[in-house]
């Protein structure tokens, strides 16, 4: 026997004795349930119970405010005063009212401003007197609004193209006065698929599609759908050819974009992300967090991260072919099994590094920075992670997300910030505890001294439809112990 | 029975007995800081940008925990090296020798952190009763 074998045949035995002798030690009821974290029994009653949330030695938390439907966001004004803004959409199409509304000393509510139906408000910003919310636009097209203090709206930006997958996102006003903001991507990977009627936009506007930024060039690939083989950035049921051209326009999807504070000229800052949700600058660098490719659709892909990129201007990030630097080619996005065609017959670039890799599935949404001593950890991020969508965004073993997590920004190390306590991850729905549902976004308040989190509320996804309970919103507030 | 059979069946007998045990590590969880020396640091990173997508701070997600599973060293190096299931494979080029030496460390030192995250979870299942 060669020396070669004879180490193989001694690994086989080992392994196998290893694995034999632990056997007896251990249940199998972990292996048999894939759990995710929508699959919960909701009662219709959401206990809040600040202590069910762990955070680190020295902080503690506490609720602010409940009983919301589909928060988004919090903001403050020049006087330090809380506004809270209600989405007045979610996934699972359910349909509610957007609001502005601010905290008065006596926990009332006053409504500053409400929208019509072409939600989802995703995020707001204050600023100088004005508050510049993203409008998702499910129904007629993204928008960014501007408000004054006592709810008088202008319309800076509109005819966004915000009626598919994702939306019109999270807004923040850049070191050069303009504002910046997130527009989506139509679809999961390129493809209007099935998935999309499963959503429910595309029987609203059945010809909606990806639009790129800048004139591209097609690889021919066309993929399965009820409506026949689809090819990328066309309506479904379009085949597209080797070599097809499509024309970049602005407003465009996937890509940051950026309007002066009075309106005007629409300019593209950069391009090729997927879902570019929370917005934040660090000093005079742009920052934003990107949902990661969901195992869906016609062209599914599985095992993408979500990322957290700094924006460089004029660069294109990878969206519908790359993950991060990765391209889909790669046998680690289709299971191992065989990999997926690329859509574009030339990258329009190579996308830079991301500046940290962040768990699949877990939607890593709002985004904000540490700048303050007194709250520690100056200069990390701060992430909410709403929370997978298992099983329509593809399986998971264990929920993943629905947590607040700390970003150190020069290692790209990611800890546990805010998490439930009990054996396992996840939202306290799925454990009967009282502690966080979905986070989607975070923001310090102006002292910086205080992290508030914004909790969407109850979203179960049994059998894939997802079924958001509004009423179930929450504000958290974590300050460090004096 | 070809050897990746071999590997994949006793990576399940590990898996299965490991079923009852938290893998939760994490410092508000275990209540204190992960104490890491220079190689598991290094280590840390190289988990972040390889493995932390599927095993989100070595609990499971995409894929299973890896905190709370009682394998050697020379079987997860293996299980990187080769994938297994779902899991690719990390050659050369995307984990280096140094890299992966330094991400064992990790592993070992996030296994180690058990004992808090127990001692967290007691308490928490007895303020219930």
């Amino acid at each position: 026997m060669s020396q070669t074998a004879g180490n193989a045949t001694g690994f086989k035995k080992s392994a196998l004795a290893l694995g034999l002798a632990c056997l007896p030690m251990g249940g199998c009821h972990y292996l048999r349930t894939p759990v995710s974290g929508g699959q919960a029994e909701f009662s219709g009653h959401r206990p809040l119970r600040p202590q069910d949330i762990a955070v680190p030695t020295g902080f503690r938390v506490e609720l602010v405010a409940s009983g919301l439907t589909f928060p988004t966001a919090v903001v403050f004004d020049d006087e330090r005063r809380l506004y809270v803004l209600e989405a007045g959409y979610s996934y699972g199409d359910s349909w509610a009212l957007p609001r502005l509304m601010r905290l008065e000393p006596d926990d009332r509510w006053t409504v500053i401003a409400s929208g019509d139906r072409n939600g989802p408000w995703t995020g707001a910003v204050y600023h100088q007197g004005f508050f510049y919310i993203a409008e998702g636009g499910q129904l007629e097209g993204g928008r960014i609004l501007r408000l004054d203090k006592n709810g008088r709206a202008s319309v800076l930006v509109e005819g966004l193209p915000s009626l598919g997958d994702h939306h019109t996102a999270g807004p923040a006003i850049g070191p050069d006065g303009m504002l910046y903001f997130g527009q989506g991507t139509a679809t999961n990977a390129g493809v209007v698929g099935d998935d999309n009627d499963f959503l429910g936009w595309l029987g609203r506007f059945p010809d909606f599609h990806d639009i790129p930024c800048e004139e591209i060039e097609l690889a021919g690939h066309n993929f399965p759908t009820a409506k026949g083989l689809t090819g990328a950035f066309v309506p479904i049921g379009t085949i597209t050819s080797p070599g097809q051209r499509v024309t970049g326009r602005l407003p465009c999807n996937g890509a940051i974009l950026r309007t002066p504070l009075e309106g005007g000229e629409l300019e593209l800052v950069a391009w090729g992300f997927r879902n570019p949700f929370g917005l934040a600058f660090r000093g005079s660098e742009l920052f934003v967090t990107d949902a990661g490719y969901d195992e869906r659709g016609s062209r599914p892909v599985w095992g993408a991260a979500d990322l957290l990129w700094k924006v460089r201007e004029g660069a294109w990030y990878g969206w519908p072919d790359y993950s991060g630097d990765r391209p889909l080619s790669l046998p680690e996005f289709a299971r191992g099994k065989g990999s997926l065609p690329l859509v574009l017959a030339k990258s329009p670039g190579k996308p830079p590094r991301p500046s940290a890799w962040l768990p699949s599935s877990a939607f890593s949404a709002g985004i904000d920075f540490s700048t303050s001593s007194a709250f520690g950890y100056v200069g990390d991020a701060f992430i909410a992670q709403f929370g997978d969508r298992a099983p329509f965004s593809g399986p998971v073993l264990r929920p993943v997300g629905f947590k607040i997590v700390r970003l150190r920004l020069e290692t790209g190390v990611l800890e546990d910030f805010a998490v439930n306590k009990g054996r396992q991850n996840g939202p306290a729905s799925l454990s009967s505890g009282g502690g966080l549902e979905r986070p989607i976004s975070v923001r310090f308040d102006p002292s910086g001294h205080s992290l508030y989190i914004v909790d969407f509320g109850v979203i179960t996804t049994r059998d894939k439809a997802a079924s958001p309970r509004k009423n179930t919103g929450v504000i958290w507030r974590i300050t460090r112990r004096v | 029975m070809k050897a990746g059979s071999w590997s994949r069946l006793a990576a399940a007998c590990l898996w299965l007995a490991t079923a009852g045990c938290s893998a939760r590590r994490s410092e508000p969880i275990s209540k204190a800081e992960l104490l890491t020396d220079k190689p598991s640091e290094r280590g840390r990173v190289v988990f972040m940008e390889h493995c932390n997508r599927c095993h989100p701070g070595g609990e499971a997600g995409l894929g299973p925990a890896l905190n709370h599973k009682p394998l050697p060293n020379f079987v997860k190096r293996y299980m990187v090296r080769r994938g297994i299931g779902s899991m690719p494979a990390f050659p050369q080029q995307l984990i280096n020798d140094s890299d992966l030496k330094d991400l064992m460390s990790y592993l070992t030192a996030l296994k180690r952190h058990e004992r808090g995250a127990d001692q967290t979870a007691l308490e928490e299942i007895n303020s219930r009763r």
